[in-house]
């Protein structure tokens, strides 16, 4: 798969998740603006694992971005690329005070997870994959631990509201 | 990978758990699938908060904290609730004791002494009094030689006076020397057994009319109120001091002794009676009749007599218009209390003298405010004693005082 098949499709699942939560001209932008920063900043990735991630990442401040424009403005202008800044990928106060929040959240619904919940997250973030969260939980096949840590995860987005950020 | 299977990946995204292999198949899986796509992107978040190493760290911290099983879950709440509860019971107990101990608390209004009516005090003044008839204005008689009297007694139509018969009870009995003096009839007291009996009866008709308009002088005199308040009962008949010694074993001293003994024995309305002497040329103090004048360059002492025990002040005006103490001494039940200690007053100048009396049972914290006189007092000046009563008629005794002001008058 080369590289612009890749943009490709990654433009389309942007453009189709960004209309979900903006409207589909702002959507379509967003993918723009997306598109346009991999291409003249990251042109020398070409795998669909290093670029889907970056993209995902670059999409979710960009929507955040656009969000506080609206806010404090009050306003929905298009802003045309040359004079859209960089985003700047470094935590501002408000992400770091989201952070803190997320966290906490995230403390609570911890403790309220089963011991094999938490032993599996405990794993996870020790930086186990899974082949080896299987050795060490003893279990023989790696479905099983699949399918834990997909049921860990549906719980732990229960208790923490369904969604991983704050709504 | 099936499209369940890749779905169980979504987990170990964030966490980057997942092996290259099944990182592919995830990625390829979203370009492919919007559905899955989206997951990835909600994952987002939760994938750069754990790239924080701080946030891993506390995580990490928060997942080996074994959970509490679930009846200690119950217990650690109990384990503050138990004690509070216990000292909230403590507190209510505490409290239920002390409002069943302490008293209702009522404001209490002060029992303020009833001004009924002013209790009368029984006049001295005999309340029936005795009719007696009066006594006729006897003329002047001329002492003459008995012989004249027998003469004229011979003379028809000569016929004794009338003798009075009331006032034969009180005659020579009562009568001073100096009254017997001071009448306008000098007679011999006791007739002449020569004279013949009509002159005896002449004579002795005329000592009776004399002794019966003298005897209005030394019989009642109406005693003040404030005499009677002064020795705590009421006064009988007064009499004067001036009784020859062989009459002093009459009624008029007895009654002197029972208002002297009710004086000592208790003085319900606090009382004070002065009297003002004047010092004579010759060093000896003579008493001033009360409202009598007095003469530039006398000196003159005020006596002082309580009837209970208390404490005197005496203030003299200056003539700058300020109030001088001269005296501020306590003083005994019945004790004389001259004014000024040592010395006289000088009276001197054409203006009148101004003294302040305040008498109280109680020291006085505050400074009384002189020159205002009280108004639940009586002052009777007796001449007859020469001296002046001043008696408070207060019915709280601790709270009675007497004050009142003493002017010394020119001639």
């Amino acid at each position: 798969v080369t590289r612009d098949e890749v943009l490709a499709q990654l433009r389309e699942r942007i453009v189709r998740f960004a209309a979900s939560h903006v409207s589909r001209e702002t959507a379509e932008d967003l993918a723009q603006e997306v598109l346009m920063l991999l291409h003249e900043k990251y042109a020398h990735l070409e795998r669909p694992e290093d670029l889907l991630p970056l993209s995902l990442q670059i999409v979710r401040f960009k929507m955040m971005s656009w969000r506080r424009k609206a806010v404090r403005r009050g306003e929905y202008t298009q802003v045309s690329i040359e004079e859209l800044p960089l985003p700047d990928l470094g935590a501002g106060p408000a992400d770091s005070l989201e952070r803190k929040e997320m966290l906490e959240r995230l403390e609570t619904a911890l403790g309220q997870l089963g011991e094999r919940c938490r032993e599996l997250f405990r794993l996870k973030l020790e930086g186990r994959s899974f082949p080896e969260i299987q050795k060490i939980l003893g279990v023989g096949a790696i479905n099983t631990i699949y399918t834990w840590d997909h049921r860990c995860r549906k719980h732990l987005l229960e208790f923490m509201g369904g969604s991983w950020e704050k709504k | 990978m099936n499209r369940q299977e890749i779905e169980k990946l979504l987990g170990g995204y964030a966490t980057g758990t997942l092996t290259r292999e099944e990182r592919d198949a995830l990625f390829a899986a979203a370009l492919e699938d919007q559905q899955l796509f989206e997951e990835l992107a909600r994952e987002e978040p939760l994938r750069e908060l754990l790239q924080d190493p701080i946030a891993k760290t506390r995580l990490r911290a928060a997942l080996e904290q074994k959970p509490a099983a679930g009846y200690l879950r119950w217990l650690r709440p109990a384990a503050w609730a138990i004690p509070a509860v216990g000292l909230a019971a403590l507190v209510v107990v505490m409290v239920m004791q002390r409002q069943e101990t302490r008293p209702v608390m009522i404001a209490q209004t002060p029992a303020l002494p009833r001004m009924g009516p002013v209790e009368t005090v029984p006049s001295p003044v005999p309340q029936v009094l005795e009719k007696r008839q009066l006594p006729t204005m006897a003329r002047p008689i001329k002492a003459a030689p008995a012989d004249s009297l027998a003469l004229a007694a011979n003379e028809p139509g000569a016929a004794p006076a009338p003798l009075p018969v009331a006032a034969q009870g009180q005659t020579a009995g009562a009568l001073s020397t100096q009254q017997v003096l001071g009448a306008t009839a000098v007679v011999p007291l006791a007739p002449s057994p020569t004279a013949p009996p009509v002159a005896r009866a002449r004579a002795s008709a005329v000592r009776l009319e004399a002794a019966g308009r003298l005897g209005g002088v030394g019989g009642f005199v109406a005693p003040s109120d404030a005499r009677a308040l002064f020795f705590g009962a009421p006064a009988g008949a007064v009499f004067q001091s001036n009784l020859v010694d062989s009459e002093k074993d009459r009624g008029g001293v007895r009654q002197m002794a029972q208002l002297a003994a009710a004086a000592k024995a208790s003085a319900p309305q606090l009382g004070l009676r002065y009297s003002i002497l004047r010092r004579a040329p010759n060093g000896q103090l003579t008493p001033v009749n009360p409202g009598e004048g007095l003469d530039a360059g006398d000196e003159i002492v005020l006596r002082m007599e309580p009837n209970d025990t208390g404490y005197l002040s005496v203030f003299e005006h200056d003539p700058d218009g300020a109030w001088r103490p001269l005296v501020n001494t306590p003083a005994e039940r019945m004790a004389v209390v001259n004014v000024p200690q040592n010395g006289a007053l000088p009276f001197a100048g054409s203006a009148n003298k101004e003294l302040f009396v305040v008498f109280t049972r109680q020291p006085q914290q505050t400074a009384y405010p002189v020159p205002e006189a009280r108004l639940d007092q009586i002052l009777n000046a007796n001449p007859a004693e020469q001296v002046t009563y001043a008696v408070s008629t207060s019915t709280i005794g601790p709270a009675q005082t007497l004050a009142f002001p003493i002017t010394l008058t020119h001639r």
